[in-house]
């Protein structure tokens, strides 16, 4: 009966839905330091089988295919692409960007671990670098002490982070930035304010230092942009606002021929 | 009651079920590697050739048509668009073949649907995370993490000087394969590698839904039309056999 057409069509509508959600997050965060966009995989749920192939059928004929009538579609899962975002000059001493693999590192006021590719810090009233863009200003791990008489800030590719202070010339400090690296990085859960966190999917994390190898490299006075590209994304949000509709229309088909059937006895 | 009435619910009810078949189809326009299935219809011989009071072809008024049904439904192989996305663990299967993959009951399926990724171990998955893909040898391939590696053209997968190739593999006859859902079929008998030199795989590439939104949307006008004209000729017998006991009571 068609009461399944109905379901069917659903399930497209319903999967399609999540895709746009996606889409819509993606293009909320167009503008967002190191945000990582997000794709809704597909897949079709399972098949009714109504007859095997191979089987014999009612007239005696052995048939090479069988009848099996598939129940429609669900996002099998939702997956963050991390390529590299466009890089933005800032010429801010302590904007970072990483380019290649890794993320920084940062401690929640609760001990935890969390991370990010938004490298736009800011110091804390005790000297210590904090994550700007979090609201809360959460601490850098490991610690990164810069000192308020400091004025000339240095960053070097590997992460080490130097300083002049006004009544010298000399370069002083040399505390370095680490960074972290994931097997799966599809796998970390997205916490918002730009963070991710370590799951069971993702693997432990593994820290090194910013050239090291497997490791990317920072730029200092530079930000890693969103990798969001809003072509692709229109495209994805068209056809996928077309594809609702074609299931929609599936859904009327499906009730028009119930009405056909409910209408079948007259008089 | 007259056999026509008989006739047109079957055809109604072919059709409906051919409008399922579509349904699924358009579900699934944006689901990678997926292949549309159609549903064959097939003519019944008429109700006395069924019986053995009759032979095809005799040219009495017995020979005439049964009604229909659904013999089938035939998945459309033909592959689907390839999209770039750039995506290191998004593999397109250019020509023929399936992946294979290994499901939690440790029966091994096929799919083309090539959007994978890595899981905590490193090892290449399906999309939903988990069944591992398989290689030539039947084992699951494990990548170290930090290490660059590709993907070559020829289906093998490279890092740290190595390469093992990832299993392409075809059944003896498509008709074969059972769906089972979650992108996967089930192979019904042997499946044999595919020849070394049809190996052509595209790393950053996936091929999406065999599904064609446009001729889909046809087949589901068409059956929505075709249903209404069967369940128009039931309402015709049941006015005429309505009419026929009219006319007898009447007299």
């Amino acid at each position: 009966m068609s009461v399944q057409t109905l379901y069917t069509a659903a399930t497209g509508m319903e999967a399609l839905e999540t895709k746009l959600d996606v889409i819509a997050n993606n293009m909320a965060n167009i503008n967002t330091t190191g945000f990582k966009k997000d794709r809704a995989n597909f897949e079709d749920l399972f098949y009714k089988q109504e007859r095997l192939p191979g089987a014999l059928d009612s007239d005696g004929n052995r048939t090479s295919t069988g009848i099996e009538v598939g129940l429609g579609t669900r996002v099998s899962s939702t997956q963050s692409d991390f390529d590299q975002g466009a890089f933005i000059t800032t010429g801010n001493q302590l904007d970072v960007a990483i380019e290649g693999d890794g993320f920084f590192r940062v401690q929640d006021p609760n001990g935890d671990y969390l991370y990010t590719r938004a490298g736009n810090f800011g110091i804390n009233a005790d000297g210590n670098l904090v994550m700007a863009s979090a609201s809360t200003g959460w601490l850098i791990d490991p610690q990164i002490n810069i000192p308020p008489e400091a004025v000339n800030i240095i960053i070097t590719p590997d992460g080490v982070v130097q300083y002049q202070t006004t009544d010298s010339t000399q370069y002083q400090g040399g505390d370095q930035l680490q960074l972290a690296t994931f097997i799966n990085p599809d796998g970390l859960l997205k916490m918002g304010d730009s963070l991710f966190k370590e799951t069971e999917a993702s693997g432990n994390a593994q820290t090194g230092n910013p050239t090291d190898p497997g490791f990317g490299s920072v730029r200092q006075g530079f930000l890693e942009a969103s990798n969001v590209e809003p072509v692709s994304e229109l495209i994805d949000l068209i056809t996928t606002q077309r594809a609702f509709e074609l299931n929609s229309q599936v859904v009327q088909a499906g009730d028009q021929i119930m009405q056909v059937v409910a209408n079948l006895r007259r008089g | 009651m007259p056999l026509g009435l008989y006739i047109a619910a079957d055809g109604a009810q072919a059709q409906s079920k051919r409008l399922e078949t579509i349904a699924n189809n358009l579900a699934n326009v944006d689901t990678a590697g997926f292949k549309p299935d159609i549903a064959t219809f097939q003519a019944r011989y008429s109700e006395a050739i069924q019986q053995n009071q009759d032979f095809p072809g005799s040219q009495s008024i017995n020979d005439i048509g049964g009604g229909v049904k659904v013999i089938q439904t035939q998945t459309n192989f033909a592959a689907g668009r390839i999209e770039h996305t750039g995506n290191d663990t998004d593999l397109a299967i250019i020509g023929e073949g399936f992946f294979q993959v290994q499901g939690g009951d440790g029966q091994q399926y096929l799919t083309r649907a090539g959007d994978m990724r890595l899981d905590n171990t490193g090892r290449l998955v399906t999309a939903d995370g988990d069944r591992p893909v398989l290689s030539a040898d039947g084992s699951s391939i494990t990548l170290t993490p930090g290490v660059p590696w590709n993907i070559s053209v020829d289906g093998f997968v490279q890092q740290n000087g190595e390469a093992a190739p990832l299993a392409l593999v075809r059944p003896e006859s498509l008709n074969e394969l059972t769906k089972v859902g979650s992108n996967l079929f089930r192979p019904g008998g042997e499946v044999e590698p595919v020849a070394a030199n049809q190996r052509e795989v595209r790393q950053g590439y996936l091929e999406m839904s065999g599904s064609n939104s446009t001729r889909q949307m046809m087949s589901m006008i068409e059956t929505s039309r075709a249903f209404e004209a069967n369940a128009k000729m039931i309402q015709n017998q049941d006015q005429m056999v309505q009419n026929l006991v009219g006319r007898l009571l009447r007299a």
